[in-house]
């Protein structure tokens, strides 16, 4: 991921240089920058999985008792594992029909479907996440957000008071 | 079709509600419409390959970069030597401190434009400022998560990026045109903010001129970055994308050589937590794409916009400009922006253009109900920015919010009724 965000960064300098003050363009850095962009995306997603990096509405969520929020987080973990399932199975009968297509990137020739077989790779990271926090938060008391990060108890009580 | 409808939105808004991650109820519903609806008829790969289709567009690569440059500056000097500078000039005024806060907000978003990385580099510091000179709790944080959408629409700005993409307005002109309506944003602030300020014996104290200048001269190179993104698109000698790419390569040589604080690490860091937070939006992007493509492949647009909405391009400037306000602003209060423009755009766009409406025009009313919706509950994803950052629970965040949200309705009804604050800067520059 992180090599992801530095070779866009250095390919589209390089590019600007190279147009602005050698005259010519280089070919393959709008291919290798949509490389980057999927790996950035699919690698970023399991991350985030990971770190419990989530954009959610909380509001209703934050003030239900903790036993609410537990069944309520179990509830949500197996939802997304099985939509996750899906797209994963999903996933790999696209990267198998752009395979047999066989298509390539006309300036790095790679294959579309080499460089299409990171969706899956990151689903399935998602899913091992998910399975992972849905067997932690069955077996131990407190609330899991992901493997390794919890919920913080009672996080919205008041921190600050409101003058 | 009404069956399907009302499963698409029953299903989106109960997940919605029930806390799930964003990604979710839009894939879900994409999915029951696929499957339940359509089973058989399409293949439901097709959702990986609209997932893969919406992130790949060549402007998007600009996200990234504008999220790097700022996750550099925020961690680096170029900050804090803004707020020093602005603090400097107007400090020490009537109410100086909340308006120092609103300028200075503005003006990293014209360094960074991204809400959310405005509202960490700016609230961070100035939060604890505000609240010790007696501002309530609630209004610093409103205020700070409201002045970060300024950020939208100064140039650069990511929901303007995404806008572009998917209705395919020129981004050089959003840009340009977002800064007239970013200005009237923070001057209605400014003047809100000296009704409610305290007295200023609160604040700090006169600086000597000498002082001042000093200031500015340290916050000079930080300045600059405005010049690069707007300088170099109309001269032509790099794309938008390139402009960001451009402006993380002066903000990496700007903390790393210049002011010599940032070190490899902290540049690895950095472009680690770009590429967390990349993923979260083209996450978001992609599920959108995949979403807007179910409901455009079931015809949903045309159903709700010509049957429901009784829409059309003859239905003229006040009613089509007025409903566009209307979607994109309900929309935003239950989902992320850029989902929203991904979506939305695709059924509006082409109405208020067959009407003759200006898309630039278009593109910056949605991107100020984008930004108005960002701070607005129950969704807004600067209210979770600003949860996370002050440790403050949704409802502290959002207490204070609503006398913002009317003056940002203020704007929308001034831009609706005077639209040359958006064209004039554009046909300046353009024409």
């Amino acid at each position: 991921m992180v090599a992801g965000v530095l070779t866009i960064f250095l390919l589209i300098n390089a590019n600007v240089f190279c147009r602005f003050v050698l005259g010519f363009s280089l070919a393959f850095v709008g291919e290798v920058n949509e490389f980057s962009i999927i790996a950035i995306t699919f690698a970023g997603m399991a991350y985030a999985t990971n770190q419990a990096r989530h954009i959610r509405m909380t509001a209703i969520y934050d003030v239900l008792p903790f036993a609410w929020q537990k069944s309520l987080m179990i509830l949500i973990h197996l939802s997304t594992l099985f939509i996750f399932i899906l797209l994963f199975v999903f996933s790999l009968r696209y990267v198998q029909a752009v395979h047999q297509l066989g298509g390539i990137y006309p300036a790095t020739r790679i294959p579309y479907s080499a460089v299409y077989s990171l969706a899956p790779a990151g689903l399935f990271l998602c899913i091992v996440e998910y399975l992972g926090v849905l067997i932690i938060n069955l077996k131990e008391h407190q609330l899991y957000l992901a493997t390794s990060i919890t919920q913080e108890p009672q996080t919205h009580v008041k921190l600050e008071e409101d003058s | 079709m009404i069956a399907m409808t009302s499963a698409v939105f029953v299903v989106m808004i109960v997940l919605l509600f029930m806390g799930f991650p964003m990604k979710i109820p839009l894939t879900a519903a994409t999915l029951a419409v696929l499957l339940v609806f359509y089973g058989g008829e399409v293949h439901p790969a097709i959702v990986v390959q609209q997932w893969i289709g919406g992130i790949t567009p060549a402007a998007l690569v600009a996200v990234p970069l504008f999220v790097f440059a700022a996750e550099i500056m925020t961690r680096g000097q170029a900050a804090d030597r803004l707020l020093d500078f602005v603090m400097s000039l107007i400090g020490n005024l009537r109410g100086g401190l909340p308006i120092a806060t609103a300028v200075s907000c503005t003006l990293f978003g014209a360094l960074s434009g991204s809400t959310q990385a405005t509202v960490i580099a700016m609230g961070g510091p100035m939060r604890p400022r505000l609240i010790q000179a007696g501002y309530s709790p609630s209004f610093s944080t409103a205020l700070i998560i409201n002045a970060s959408d300024i950020a939208l629409l100064i140039p650069p700005s990511i929901a303007m990026i995404v806008y572009g993409v998917v209705s395919g307005t020129s981004i050089g002109e959003l840009f340009v045109a977002g800064i007239g309506p970013g200005l009237l944003m923070l001057i209605l602030f400014s003047v809100y903010c000296l009704f409610v300020s305290n007295p200023p014996a609160n604040e700090a104290a006169t600086l000597p001129r000498l002082q001042k200048l000093r200031s500015l001269r340290r916050a000079l190179l930080p300045l600059g970055f405005p010049f690069i993104v707007l300088g170099g698109i109309y001269t032509g000698i790099f794309s938008p994308t390139e402009a960001a790419g451009v402006c993380v390569l002066y903000a990496l040589i700007l903390e790393a050589f210049v002011y010599r604080e940032l070190k490899l690490d902290d540049l690895l860091r950095c472009a680690l937590s770009t590429g967390l937070v990349t993923a979260v939006v083209f996450t978001l992007v992609g599920a959108g794409a995949a979403f807007s493509w179910v409901i455009s492949f079931a015809q949903l647009p045309q159903e709700l916009v010509s049957n429901l909405l009784g829409l059309n391009a003859d239905s003229g400037y006040w009613s089509i400009m007025l409903s566009i306000c209307l979607a994109y602003f309900i929309g935003c209060m239950f989902v992320d922006p850029i989902v929203v423009i991904l979506i939305l755009t695709p059924i509006l766009h082409p109405i208020a253009i067959q009407a003759g409406i200006d898309p630039v025009l278009v593109g910056v009313t949605v991107t100020l109900q984008v930004a108005i919706g960002s701070a607005t509950p129950p969704f807004g994803c600067d209210i979770f920015t600003a949860m996370a950052i002050f440790r403050q629970s949704y409802w502290q965040v959002i207490r204070g919010t609503p006398p913002f949200i009317v003056l940002l309705l203020l704007v929308a009804f001034l831009l609706l009724l005077f639209p040359a604050i958006v064209l004039a800067p554009r046909d300046w520059v353009f024409k």
